[in-house]
């Protein structure tokens, strides 16, 4: 088959064309076992970085949803500047002793307007002000309840307040709210000035999954370029041998007149390329088995319903890694070949 | 034949083909050690998250809830102090702890609340700069000198965090920052009550129990009074009790360690971790088979003479092996000692702690042993002489 194609390229050009060269040689490789041994030293790195590199897509997918629940939950957050697109209340936050009939504690103290905090927690207030209302973690520790008595002191001066509610138990649980009506002048100059604001949990949700992935994904990033530095001489054999398996009808090219230098590039050239699709089926290959994986844990109860693929920046990223790797293993395998 | 054989071999043959054997030996075997030792670490991650670095006695459990991790575990501290009653004064001492994820600046760390009594058995010998550490402050934060750094947090910084458990934010104050050698040094620090209202639970409950016991025996008692099966006491040192709740009852299982029982929940088992592990390994040694091919066939020349004057091609193929062999092993040992040095160096944040991957001797072992196999495979498939026959 080669030889038939090797005379058609000769009479239809007079000698060997480069198009020609680069055909016989593909015929030659494709003859020769060559993408068996290509498949084993280029997809199973491939396959291998590529099940890797899912692994933080897989863990952010559940993540997300299951955590989707909790996202949709209101809560209120806390900066020590405006937030851009929310109407934020002013408070004044600072570290208090806070002391009732039976317990002493340090605790956060925040001094807040009175329709500011009716507007936050959406909690009517009482005719009496200044009114104090507590945390439901700080309010079982006092021991106090709607109408106890407590002091709450800083830098040695003390004020004496009513409680006149406990806060919902997921909203600033170990936190005491100071609403006066003649704030803020009764907020002491050293408290620190804070924006309290409505959100949901979801953007704290977001954070979260995305910290753990950045950790998984820099994981899997070592384990991959580990798995494919580790291939290099792998690879450099792999090409060798190919080059070698080559070689007699490298020989007979020469003879029907291909120059040497033009043989060697097309077939470096040829190689490489070949190595490179069979990295693009491992790729496909590590999808795939992870797909199967996946869907294969069903039979043991569990049930992952996410089937992420590479994305176009993973899958080049590895690509890159590889090119570079598999290019110093051809041009080594190269300089080292001889034809007879 | 001469005894002098094999040193005849040796210098005949080709010296290029066993240096990148070396070189390749030592990629492969430290791409398997890293891959064993993330996975490895990351597995026993929240064993090393709750056991205590300076147990008061050497035989302990730890009781957590039927849950998903540490932090998501919750055991009522009432019930477990009437059950220890039961026992007979089996425990020599109780822990409380409390494990809450929270979110700071976009980073996820765990906050651990533990009393100040208990300090020094949970974090070993560690020290703190700034005001001591206090149970009666719900605004108090000590923070572990690593994550101090990695934040740019110091004493007497306000530091607003988010419970991932209730997503409220909660208002604190950095009292110290203290340095340890255990997981406290990437996690923050406080106390029962103030981690309590961070994880959202009750004042009579907590994440984790640890129980120390004075001896094996008493371990067994106290694992019989949670209702665990005596048989498996053998399995309970610095194991864990689950307990489950149901209709008013209390009932335990035993587990051979804290990673196994959250990972098991997950539905992973410590063997699937290994299987794919050991697959993985099998995958990238099958390339040596090639490898053994290329060494049997390095110099067919000079073991075409060595053939001509009496050597055996039986004999060629076993000195190949036995030279390919002692410079995979070379490759392999340097690679472990290079893995030794740099693996320390070589950490990943993961809920903040640095997460450094675990130097395995077993996949040391396992993957010389792959990498012989195929290799010897090769070497035995190929013809070492161009003409056997002759």
């Amino acid at each position: 088959l080669a030889l038939t194609s090797e005379r058609k390229a000769k009479t239809q050009e007079g000698s060997l064309s480069r198009k020609g060269l680069l055909r016989t040689l593909l015929l030659v490789l494709l003859r020769k076992d060559a993408l068996l041994i290509l498949l084993l030293v280029s997809s199973i790195p491939a396959a291998l970085s590529a099940s890797y590199s899912l692994l933080s897509p897989v863990f952010s997918e559940e993540a997300r949803g299951s955590l989707s629940l909790l996202g949709e939950r209101p809560s209120l957050s806390l900066s020590p500047s405006q937030p851009q697109n929310a109407t934020c209340a002013e408070v004044y936050a600072l570290s208090a002793e806070v002391h009732s009939s039976s317990f002493s504690t340090e605790a956060p103290a925040f001094f807040v307007s009175s329709t500011a905090f009716e507007e936050m927690f959406g909690i009517p207030l009482p005719q009496e002000k200044p009114a104090a209302f507590l945390g439901s973690s700080i309010s079982s520790l006092l021991k106090a309840r709607e109408g106890s008595i407590i002091e709450v002191c800083s830098e040695n001066s003390c004020s004496s307040y009513r409680v006149s509610g406990v806060l919902g138990s997921s909203s600033f649980p170990s936190s005491i709210f100071i609403v006066d009506g003649t704030f803020p002048n009764e907020a002491p100059a050293y408290a620190e000035k804070l924006y309290l604001c409505p959100s949901n949990a979801e953007s704290l949700i977001e954070a979260a999954t995305e910290d753990i992935e950045g950790s998984l994904s820099s994981i899997a990033a070592i384990l991959s370029v580990a798995i494919l530095s580790a291939c290099f001489p792998i690879i450099f054999i792999g090409f060798r041998r190919i080059l070698s398996l080559a070689g007699r009808d490298a020989e007979t090219l020469l003879e029907v007149g291909a120059p040497r230098r033009s043989l060697k590039l097309s077939l470096f050239f040829l190689v490489y390329a070949l190595s490179a699709s069979m990295f693009a089926y491992g790729l496909i290959l590590g999808i795939f088995s992870v797909h199967f994986s996946l869907w294969a844990l069903r039979l043991f109860g569990i049930f992952i319903e996410s089937r992420p693929l590479l994305s176009p920046s993973q899958s080049l990223d590895l690509f890159l890694i590889y090119a570079a790797v598999s290019a110093l293993a051809a041009a080594f395998a190269a300089r080292r070949w001889e034809i007879a | 034949l001469p005894s002098s054989a094999f040193p005849a071999f040796s210098r005949a043959s080709s010296k290029k083909i066993y240096i990148l054997l070396s070189i390749s030996s030592f990629a492969f075997i430290t791409a398997i050690l890293i891959n064993a030792g993330f996975i490895e670490s990351l597995y026993d991650l929240s064993s090393s998250m709750v056991y205590p670095s300076n147990p008061p006695t050497p035989h302990y459990i730890a009781v957590s809830s039927y849950s998903l991790a540490p932090f998501t575990s919750i055991v009522s501290m009432s019930a477990v102090d009437s059950i220890l009653k039961s026992s007979g004064g089996a425990a020599v001492s109780t822990i409380y702890e409390v494990l809450a994820p929270v979110e700071i600046g976009s980073r996820i760390l765990i906050l651990r609340g533990i009393s100040r009594g208990n300090l020094s058995a949970v974090a070993g010998s560690f020290s703190i700069s700034g005001e001591e550490f206090s149970d009666a402050c719900m605004d108090c934060l000590w923070i572990g000198s690593g994550i101090a750094e990695e934040l740019g947090l110091r004493i007497n910084d306000t530091v607003i965090l988010y419970s991932i458990m209730t997503s409220s934010p909660y208002f604190f104050k950095v009292k110290g920052i203290i340095s340890s050698s255990s997981p406290l040094d990437w996690e923050l620090l406080t106390n029962l009550d103030a981690a309590r209202a961070v994880r959202g639970i009750g004042g009579s409950e907590a994440s984790i129990a640890l129980i120390f016991a004075s001896n094996e025996s008493s371990l067994g008692k106290i694992a019989e009074a949670f209702g665990a099966s005596p048989e498996k006491s053998g399995i309970l040192e610095k194991a864990l009790l689950a307990l489950r709740y149901s209709g008013g009852n209390l009932s335990a299982s035993a587990y051979g360690s804290l990673s196994s029982f959250y990972l098991s929940r997950l539905g992973i088992s410590r063997s699937l971790l290994y299987a794919v592990l050991l697959s993985v390994l099998i995958l990238l040694a099958i390339g040596f088979y090639y490898f053994g091919k290329a060494v049997a066939g390095s110099d067919p020349q000079s073991f075409s003479i060595l053939h001509e004057q009496g050597l055996s091609v039986k004999r060629i193929k076993l000195y190949s092996l036995l030279l390919s062999s002692l410079s995979a092993a070379a490759g392999s040992l340097s690679s472990f000692a290079a893995s030794y040095l740099i693996f320390p160096k070589l950490g990943v944040s993961f809920l903040g702690y640095a997460i450094h991957p675990a130097l395995s001797s077993e996949f040391l072992a396992l993957g010389f042993i792959f990498l012989l196999s195929f290799l010897s495979l090769g070497i035995y498939a190929s013809e070492v002489v161009s003409f056997e026959e002759s």
